[in-house]
């Protein structure tokens, strides 16, 4: 808890004056929808350049960076191309995602070395992203859109107050079979979120340890990601954060080749 | 020993406590079979190795195993059970990870898309579904044979301890044996499903229980056989009952030591009890036997105990001392599994020789004289007369006895020096359900033998390509041989992600030329998949071989060429090669315990030599005493080599017990020889020899055939090994004894140095 209280203030210290009130009694579907909405990670109308780092158990290194942008085209639905520049031999890798909401997402990957991209098949939205802790479901937040949520309360963590919330994820294909967010009550964004596998087993946690908000939009800018029983940690920050609508064209193989 | 008599009561009180005590202590003893304990000694460097493997990769011998047998493993209703029982087991805390087909990820292309999933997203459908997955796992290196067999009737769940063995307690193991076995119980299997639980824990777990059954079955046995032997050569209860509780408090004292040590009982030290109460019964025979002999002279009870122990305090003492100095010689060693067992052996024979020279000279003193039968038994009048007789013949003989001695010697020592050192891992075992187990896994999966090449390098040395074809062309030499059952390593993830970018064209199983694209690769792989074979600095990987357990002679080779191929190919990319793991440091621990106990034979014996010369003051008897108590062993290298049995800890370690029994009777008729000679010098040599032997032999007879029953009982062991170890030391002891009565006998009569008349 005490730990929680320290990254609070972190949280807490890039924090906007003016902050909205906030909203009361809102209802645990409410909250997580505002939670999907709020898209900590800007998938969804965003442009960012970030930078993951990646330690396994033995606490050696792999820094990976990128650029991102994003485009909702529909409600709850975006477009994505990352485009990794780091490390060297991995610099120019792409991966377009377009999200369905009727049929798999369509993924590709663009390796320069092939001179050609690659659809992705299966399920792939339970695996990693690149190499990260994060999964593909993790960042899109597709598992809390199709969830039943439960609110347990508030906790005020240092300076600001947090929403309590179990969440079941509904979907079939899910990893997971429960979550635990504590979510600010001013901008929906989750600090801390627990992610229980089909066994009840914690799986994963993620904690942010700064938010930032640009052009109104709020981004998780800082956070860590631990998979437990790997024992695999990744640090994930973003940076350049910039809220934009990303002309739709971007987002077709075509472009991820050429780029 | 007067003032031990005359304080007799004092001295049974102090016994009596020590006992207690000793009792008290020897409650924390634990009894455990952990295949580590072979070779994890502080001196090992092979042990820092193993650690440090285990630090950047997982401890692959903490699983237990639950095997499904059905008659399609990919068909529905199989794969619905074992996701029933992955999903069962991942929430325990006991386990870190569940491995099984409904959890693994695949790498494979799927028409024009490639997918780096899960092998099985949701469950088959239709038989079409089912072989689609069975060809999947089959073509991955990286499934085959380690999650299916290869006839598809068995798969396998593995569920892996959060604590490795090595650093569980026994009722760690058996908690998770007992969490499985109660999965196992809340979801049974479905009508056509067979199953059976195996793995490393249960195979500690059992090996242990077997060496407690041991104990059970082997130390009544013994006192039984000491009974029994002791009754047949003084029909009384004084010849009985005096030397079991001396024996009986030698054990128990030896017991009280024990913990002492801090090691478990093992395998090795399982013989220590068994050995002690043979070995211990030795010194009480030959006292109470001359005891007898000076009552029958017409001695008082008080004399006659005086005089016994004036005659038999030195021989008793050399020959405790020369056999607590050849157990002794096992604890220089490095091996702590043999240094335990040769200290606590020394220990336990001076205790006994303690417990002769004290608690027996106490009951002598306190208990009324034996009965008359007793004192002259008809049976040790028999044996003495049979022993003077053979003796008065072989004196005719002599020169065809030496020249037959040397024969067997020499031809024995060639024969010997042919024989080969093959250890196995699992073969140890008692045969019976688990070894079953091991074997079908041999058959149907990979096997238990697990050796890694452990790769260690400059960051990002290990997603070059150069390297990753080096460590493909490491995998494929150890492929290569016939007991080599699967191989691993990172190179097979890339060529398997090659082969799928590259619409699955079975050609592009290849590490492509481009280090972007092999660094590309491998940058897709999901964090579990990619630090079990490669950190994340991409400096250290392995090669993790799977191999059948046919013994280190088939072994050496293969690990000796994947070794010079790691090290030729690697080199050039200042990557560091260890073949590692915890079956090559066993291998290598077990070929140099039988190294070991073979150089610890020799110094044991030339010690004991050395205390004879000292003690006799004479290098001519130590050599005399040197050539009888060869004939056994090599008589029993003969034999192994006859029967075409390998040099194994349990056929070598005969050698170890038996050094210590081997001089007992050359001591006690060198003794007596001398004595005689002293005392009656006008006795012309046969006579003295006759003499020496009608004196000795009747208890060393007994103590032979006591010994060599004693070891007999190994027999009865559920380890093969310790069978083989039981007949070998029963045999040598017994032919030891004839040895001792034709050899030393016949040479004591050529090369002693006989006063001239």
């Amino acid at each position: 808890m005490k730990l929680i209280a320290l990254l609070s203030i972190a949280v807490g210290s890039t924090a906007f004056a003016g902050d909205p009130k906030p909203e009361a009694k809102l209802d645990a579907k409410t909250i997580v929808d505002k939670v999907v909405d709020a898209d900590p990670f800007g998938m969804m109308d965003s442009t960012l350049s970030g930078r993951a780092v990646l330690h396994d158990k033995n606490h050696d290194e792999r820094i990976l960076e990128f650029r991102l942008d994003a485009l909702r085209y529909k409600p709850g639905l975006s477009k994505s191309v990352t485009r990794f520049s780091a490390p060297a031999d991995i610099a120019g890798v792409g991966f377009l995602q377009i999200m369905r909401d009727d049929a798999d997402d369509d993924r590709f990957l663009y390796l320069p070395d092939l001179k050609k991209s690659r659809r992705i098949a299966g399920a792939l939205r339970n695996n990693s992203f690149m190499g990260t802790d994060f999964s593909f479901a993790d960042l899109d937040m597709r598992d809390l859109r199709e969830s039943k949520a439960t609110l347990n309360g508030t906790e005020k963590i240092g300076k600001f107050d947090y929403y309590k919330l179990d969440v079941a994820p509904t979907r079939s294909d899910t990893q997971y079979s429960r979550f635990v967010m504590w979510v600010r009550t001013d901008n929906f964004l989750v600090f801390k979120w627990e992610m229980y596998d089909k066994s009840k087993v914690l799986m994963k946690t993620y904690q942010a340890s700064e938010m930032k908000r640009v052009d109104g939009h709020w981004y998780a800018s800082k956070g860590r990601i631990e998979n437990h029983r790997e024992k695999h940690t990744t640090d994930m920050f973003l940076d350049n954060m910039k809220a934009t609508k990303v002309a739709d064209t971007e987002f077709t193989v075509n472009k991820l080749e050429k780029l | 020993m007067r003032a031990v008599i005359r304080r007799r009561w004092l001295v049974l009180v102090a016994i009596v406590v020590i006992s207690a005590v000793s009792a008290y202590s020897a409650r924390a003893i634990e009894v455990r079979f952990a295949f580590r304990n072979f070779f994890d000694y502080p001196t090992n460097p092979d042990v820092a190795t193993v650690d440090r493997y285990h630090d950047y990769f997982e401890d692959p011998a903490g699983f237990v195993a639950i095997v499904i047998e059905s008659r399609d493993v990919f068909d529905k209703q199989t794969l619905a059970y074992v996701a029933t029982l992955t999903e069962a087991l991942e929430p325990n805390p006991v386990f870190s990870h569940v491995r099984s087909l409904t959890n693994a990820r695949a790498i494979r292309a799927d028409g024009d898309s490639v997918d780096v999933g899960m092998l099985l997203p949701q469950l088959p459908r239709s038989p079409a579904d089912s072989d689609k997955v069975r060809k999947i796992a089959a073509d991955s290196r990286l499934l085959h044979r380690l999650l299916a067999s290869e006839d598809s009737h068995a798969t396998m769940v593995a569920a892996q301890l959060a604590v490795p063995p090595s650093s569980s307690t026994l009722p760690d193991l058996r908690r998770a044996i007992e969490i499985v076995d109660g999965v196992l119980w809340t979801h049974p299997p479905p009508l056509g499903i067979a199953i059976r639980v195996t793995g490393a824990p249960v195979l500690e777990v059992e090996a242990s229980d077997a060496l407690i059954f041991d104990q059970i079955v082997f130390t009544p046995i013994a006192i039984l056989l000491i009974v029994v032997a002791l009754w047949l050569a003084f029909r009384c209860i004084h010849g009985v009952a005096m030397p079991v509780i001396a024996i009986s408090c030698a054990a128990i004292w030896t017991a009280g030591i024990y913990p002492w040590f801090g090691r478990p009982v093992d395998m090795v030290a399982s013989t220590i009890p068994a050995t002690l109460l043979v070995y211990g019964a030795v010194d009480p025979i030959f006292v109470l036997r001359r005891y007898l002999d000076k009552l029958r002279l017409g001695r008082a009870k008080e004399e006659a105990i005086i005089e016994t122990y004036q005659e038999l305090t030195l021989p008793c003492l050399l020959s405790s001392l020369t056999t607590a100095v050849g157990f002794a010689a096992f604890a220089t060693l490095d091996l702590p599994i043999i240094v335990n067992f040769g200290a606590i052996m020394a220990i336990g024979v001076m205790l006994a020789f303690i417990t002769t020279m004290v608690v027996l000279p106490v009951l002598l003193a306190i208990l009324p004289v034996p009965p008359p039968l007793a004192i002259s038994t008809r049976i040790a009048t028999r044996i003495d007369r049979a022993l003077a007789a053979s003796w008065r013949w072989l004196a005719r003989q002599r020169r065809k006895v030496v020249v037959t001695a040397a024969v067997l010697i020499i031809g024995g020592a060639l024969v010997s020096a042919r024989q080969t050192v093959s250890v196995y891992y699992t073969r140890i075992l008692p045969p019976g359900t688990t070894e079953d187990d091991i074997r079908f896994l041999e058959r149907q999966f990979v096997g238990v033998i697990r050796s890694a090449v452990f790769l260690e390098g400059p960051k990002d040395v290990m997603k070059q390509p150069k390297v990753l074809q080096a460590i493909a062309k490491i995998s494929d030499v150890a492929a290569s041989y016939p007991i080599v059952t699967a191989v691993v390593s990172v190179s097979d993830m890339v060529r398997e992600m090659n082969r799928a970018f590259m619409s699955g064209d079975p050609k592009e199983l290849r590490i492509p030329d481009s280090p972007n694209l092999t660094a590309q690769y491998l940058q897709m792989l999901d964090p579990a998949d990619r630090q079990r074979l490669l950190t994340e600095d991409d400096a250290r990987s392995h090669v993790m071989i799977f191999s059948m357990d046919q013994g280190t002679a088939a072994w050496r080779p293969m690990r000796d060429a994947v070794m010079a191929t790691a090290r030729a190919e690697l080199a050039p990319y200042h990557v560091d090669v260890h073949m590692t793991e915890q079956s090559p440091a066993g291998f290598d621990a077990l070929d140099a315990l039988v190294y070991d106990v073979l150089r610890g034979f020799v110094t044991a014996f030339v010690l004991v030599l050395v205390l004879i010369a000292i003690v006799f003051r004479s290098i001519r008897i130590a050599l005399i005493s040197a050539v009888p108590n060869l004939v056994p062993v090599v008589a029993c290298f003969v034999l192994l080599r006859v029967f075409g049995i390998s040099l194994r800890v349990g056929t070598v370690l005969f050698l170890s017990v038996s050094v210590g029994g081997l001089f007992n009777t050359t001591i006690q008729l060198v003794a007596r020889l001398r004595q005689q000679l002293a005392a009656h010098p006008e006795l012309t040599p046969d006579a003295a020899i006759e003499d020496a032997v009608r004196d000795v032999g009747p208890p060393a007879l007994y103590t032979a055939v006591i010994l060599s029953l004693g070891f007999a009982i190994f027999g009865l062991s559920r380890f093969p090994d310790l069978r083989v170890f039981g007949l070998l030391a029963s045999n040598t002891l017994l032919v030891a004894f004839v040895s001792d009565m034709m050899l030393s006998t016949t040479l004591l009569r050529v090369f002693y140095r006989w006063r001239k008349p």
